[in-house]
């Protein structure tokens, strides 16, 4: 068990900074929505929504701090939403 | 297996055949051994096991073989797949509109309209364009004899193609045309019939429907609810393709659909334009002005004496005045309705959906 | 063993301690009377649909429902039950909680509290469930189809939270599937010296875990499309309806090997046990299983080759779907293979493991056909499909939550059933079934839409035959319930291991004692170790 590393805290600075850069990343998501970019559209709003998930993951969350299987297993269930989304989204590419 | 009447039907039954037959031998082999291994190896008969744990060589084969001829499956599906997308250049168009729960067909080169039961020609690839009334729901154009279906998605344009045979009798064959996507109540009442004809016989349907749709008005037939030339117009559906969604199943408007100040039909207190079939009439040409009501200029005379009827049908009452001699003489001689009616032409199914989508937006 | 002890029934009683429990064995009891019981609701709605499809309406007296409004009803309740409320939840609920522990030597799960809350959300699902059925039920079918789904008169948020609910429930179960899988084997329980019952449940747990979700949403935005009409999927405002397709079968696809990964692994339990050999490729099986839960998360849109969708997504779903065929082929060489050499008794749980792999081998190959894209431009939403589904899920999974529940029934109840009474009900049942949905492949053939409550005159005959084959095969169902539901009481005592099975439950008592274990178990070097010469 992971009692040991759990002990790890980050200071209070760390997160507020975390926290700073969900909100700078959410305004960065509204601001690209005014831009027209055609197909590229998706992917800005989705390639954001991943950095800011995987920063909630690896700091909030604990992630960074936790054993590397819990992260490979999230990593799996990423991996596979991306899977969807991409197959998903060959049918609108070409319709 | 049904006929098939296009050479895509068949080669669909080839891939059947190819595709069962296949299946067919490996499910034959599971049973086959399945029986040997319980006669053979049943308890009575033996005591002795062999505690076999694997045997990579055969792993490798039946994983192997089974892969090869799954690539081939699909080859044969993507094969024929190809050929009923690929529609041939010189095709004829007919422009189908699915909705609860009827089929609209439109022949824009022969510029007539059916409903339900249609004729092909045999021997020309004919391009189904299928869409849905956009306010309407999924649904799905099959006709299993040339075993091609598609969805009607609203707001969107799909497409089949088929190249009919030419009729066994060399008139004309009549086969079933279902709706195959699960639309609500009359799901299983949404079926219609294709007749694949001879091109001399197609030429004489399409003249029986143009002349049908454009024969000269009889005025007192018209008025008569009950006369054969109206009865013989399918009032209901054309109430349900051009009314229903304001004025609703029951005609009572606003009270059942929401729709704001939609007509009334089940009484007839405070009609603008006059209660009587010839103000019906009239209202379905000009609309109302200052309202949602617009005209349905599309329309052929007996088709709108029909709706007129229908409409008028809601009111249960005894207080409807009739139609007068002079009105209807004016009615007459104002529409030119003694006249054989030329149909104007009109805005082409997808082009109408299009500017819809555009106002939508 | 010590005679003396308690086994798991006996520790306690009366009702609170029943529904307060958080004995994993007692929650598979739990799941066992409950879907049990939605089992035969649905089994009798299914009854009357086929009813209504005895004769065409052309006939006088030809609609016993009078129109499809009713028929829809029906049609609905029968699909959201049966898949909701019986299939998902069967095998995991009830084999997968009382027996998964039990088989990697474990005390319980690892979150026993969270199995109990995963009861409970099934059992408020269940309720919003039949509540809706009270309310005026739904009309849309299982699968919700918009813009049908966001139009129609019926009230179809209790529905959609039902479901919501179960989705809850599936995905509790298995996370603690797959942690207790991680966390809470006995020392020498190797991930690969685990029973094959072990890794399906675990693969399903994966499965569970990161397709349920994506329902979940979809019914969410269904809501709020229905409520607030925000126009994600409603044409008229610039939605898409094929949107909601794509992402409803991105779960209810996956779904499916949810169901039927558990009943290949009761499958890989039954044969080795009752051919006293050896599973044949062991680590095959369980990397195949493995394999189909990957690949089977990647092929959903083949349920929608007619739907509209663009036709190069159609010609790469086609591709994707056949690879899910080689696994499951691998799983069904591999079964055969084991009983070759081994010394077989066909007792009833082997009965139906053998009944499985046929109804499944051609619920398999009719599958194939489905996946090839002309034939299914054809035959996609005709009584074909229906026909196949029923052969995979029902002849599938149905028939081998039935094996299992033969075979560890000694071991739950600690009583025997008569098995000349269920060789009896297994024979009416296979005979039935092959009537019904053999029959329904040949008309989807012959172009009969699925769905129908009326159909074209042509079909008639095919249609009766079907239904005869339903009252056959229900005859069988019901006769077998009602005989284990009597040998629960009445049965003669088991034996503590009656089929001879080298898996850890059969070293404990019949039913085992609530910490599962009396001693310490032996753990085998190899799941299914036989010796080379039996008993007869």
């Amino acid at each position: 068990m992971s009692e040991d590393k759990s002990e790890h805290i980050m200071p209070v600075i760390g997160y507020v900074g975390i926290w700073l850069c969900l909100i700078f990343l959410t305004g960065v998501t509204v601001a690209v929505s005014f831009v027209d970019m055609q197909n590229l559209t998706l992917f800005t709003a989705l390639f954001v929504a991943t950095i800011k998930s995987t920063l909630v993951l690896l700091y909030f969350m604990h992630l960074r701090h936790d054993q590397p299987i819990i992260f490979y297993m999230i990593l799996a269930c990423l991996g596979s939403y991306a899977v969807f989304v991409i197959l998903t989204y060959s049918d609108y590419l070409y319709r | 297996m049904i006929e098939a009447a296009s050479d895509i039907a068949r080669e669909v039954d080839y891939a059947i055949i190819v595709v069962g037959g296949i299946c067919a031998v490996f499910f034959l082999g599971i049973v086959a051994f399945m029986l040997l291994c319980i006669f053979k190896f049943h308890h009575t008969k033996t005591t002795k096991t062999k505690q076999i744990h694997g045997n990579l060589f055969l792993e490798i084969t039946w994983t192997v073989i089974p892969t090869i001829l799954v690539f081939y499956m699909f080859w044969v599906g993507w094969q024929g797949f190809n050929k009923i997308r690929t529609v041939p250049d010189d095709h004829m168009v007919i422009e189908v509109v699915a909705q609860q729960w009827l089929w609209n067909l439109k022949y824009p080169e022969e510029d007539i309209q059916v409903v339900n039961n249609f004729h092909i020609p045999a021997g020309v690839p004919v391009k189904f364009k299928l869409t849905s009334l956009l306010d309407d729901v999924l649904h799905s154009f099959y006709i299993p004899a040339f075993r091609v279906k598609e969805d009607c998605v609203p707001g969107m344009n799909t497409y089949i193609w088929v190249n009919a045979d030419m009729p066994k009798n060399g008139e004309s064959e009549t086969y079933n045309m279902f709706c195959a996507e699960f639309c609500g109540k009359d799901h299983a009442q949404m079926i219609g019939t294709v007749t694949v004809d001879s091109p001399a016989a197609y030429e004489k349907w399409v003249q029986s429907v143009k002349a049908e749709a454009n024969k000269p008005v009889d005025m007192k037939l018209a008025l008569d609810a009950t006369s054969p030339e109206v009865q013989g117009r399918d009032g209901e559906t054309l109430y349900k393709t051009y009314c229903v969604s304001c004025h609703g199943s029951t005609g009572m408007g606003q009270a059942e659909t929401m729709v704001p100040n939609a007509r009334d039909f089940t009484n007839l207190v405070g009609w603008k334009q006059g209660n009587k079939i010839n103000n019906i009439y009239e209202t379905l040409i000009t609309g109302v002005p200052g309202t949602e009501m617009r005209g349905f200029t599309s329309l052929s005379p007996w088709d709108r004496f029909a709706v007129a009827h229908k409409v008028a049908s809601f009111y249960k009452g005894s207080g409807r005045q009739k139609v007068s001699e002079a009105e209807a003489k004016a009615l007459e001689e104002k529409y030119k309705l003694s006249a054989p009616y030329e149909p104007k032409k009109t805005l082409a199914i997808d082009q109408a959906m299009d500017l819809l989508l555009k106002e939508k937006k | 063993m010590n005679p003396d002890s308690k086994n798991f029934y006996e520790v306690a009683r009366g009702l609170t301690s029943w529904l307060f429990t958080t004995d994993h064995k007692r929650i598979g009891i739990l799941y066992l009377i409950c879907v049990m019981t939605f089992f035969v609701i649905a089994a009798l709605l299914g009854i009357t649909i086929r009813l209504e499809l005895f004769s065409s309406n052309s006939e006088a007296g030809g609609s016993l429902l009078g129109g499809g409004e009713i028929y829809n009803r029906i049609l609905t309740l029968h699909g959201v039950i049966m898949i909701f409320l019986f299939i998902i939840p069967a095998i995991p609920g009830v084999f997968g909680n009382f027996f998964l522990p039990i088989m990697i030597g474990a005390e319980d799960v690892s979150f026993p509290r969270i199995n109990l809350l995963s009861w409970y959300c099934y059992i408020i699902g269940a309720a919003l469930a039949l509540f809706a059925i009270l309310s005026g039920a739904i009309d849309t079918g299982w699968t919700f189809y918009v813009p049908y789904s966001a139009k129609t008169g019926a009230n179809l948020i209790l529905p959609l939270s039902a479901a919501y609910m179960l989705g809850w429930s599936s995905i509790l179960t298995g996370i603690n599937f797959i942690v207790t899988v991680h966390r809470l084997r006995a020392k020498e329980m190797k991930m690969f010296r685990m029973p094959l019952f072990v890794w399906a449940s675990y693969a399903t747990g994966w499965i569970q875990v990161i397709a349920t979700p994506v329902v979940g949403i979809t019914l969410i935005l269904l809501l709020l499309e229905r409520f607030l009409g925000i126009g994600i999927f409603d044409p008229t405002k610039g939605g898409d309806p094929i949107l909601y397709q794509h992402m409803f079968w991105i779960y209810s696809h996956p779904a499916v090997y949810v169901m039927v990964l558990p009943a290949m692994g009761v499958v890989s339990e039954i044969i080795p046990t009752f051919s006293r050999k050896t599973i044949f490729g062991y680590s095959f099986i369980a990397w195949s299983t493995m394999a189909i839960a990957a690949i089977g998360s990647l092929v959903w849109a083949h349920h929608m080759f007619t739907s509209g969708m663009a036709d190069e997504s159609r010609i790469l779903f086609s591709f994707l779907t056949f690879f899910v065929a080689v696994p499951s082929a691998v799983k069904i060489f591999n079964w055969l293979a084991t009983m070759y050499k081994g010394s077989i008794h066909l007792e009833p749980p082997m009965i139906f493991g053998l009944i499985f792999v046929l109804l499944f081998s051609i619920g398999g190959f009719t599958g194939l056909m489905n996946g090839t894209l002309s034939i299914d431009i054809h035959i996609h939403d005709t009584a074909f499909v229906v026909g196949h589904f029923h052969y995979t899920m029902f002849g599938g999974v149905g028939v081998m939550f039935f094996g299992a529940l033969l075979y560890w029934f000694p071991k739950m109840f600690g009583r025997n059933y008569n098995k000349k009474i269920i060789y009896l009900c297994g024979f009416l049942f296979f005979v039935g079934f092959n009537m019904l949905y053999g029959t329904m492949k040949w008309l989807g053939i012959q172009g009969m839409p699925r769905r129908y409550a009326d159909y074209v005159p042509e079909y008639e005959f095919w249609n009766r035959v079907a239904t005869v084959g339903s009252w056959v095969m229900v005859g069988g169902l019901f006769l077998m319930i009602f005989h284990l539901l009597y040998s629960v009481f009445k049965g003669s005592k088991a034996e503590d291991n009656p089929w001879e099975g080298t898996t850890l439950e059969w070293q404990t008592t019949s039913p085992p004692p609530l910490v599962n274990f009396n001693e310490p178990p032996q753990i085998p070097e190899k799941p299914y170790d036989y010796p080379e010469e039996v008993k007869s």
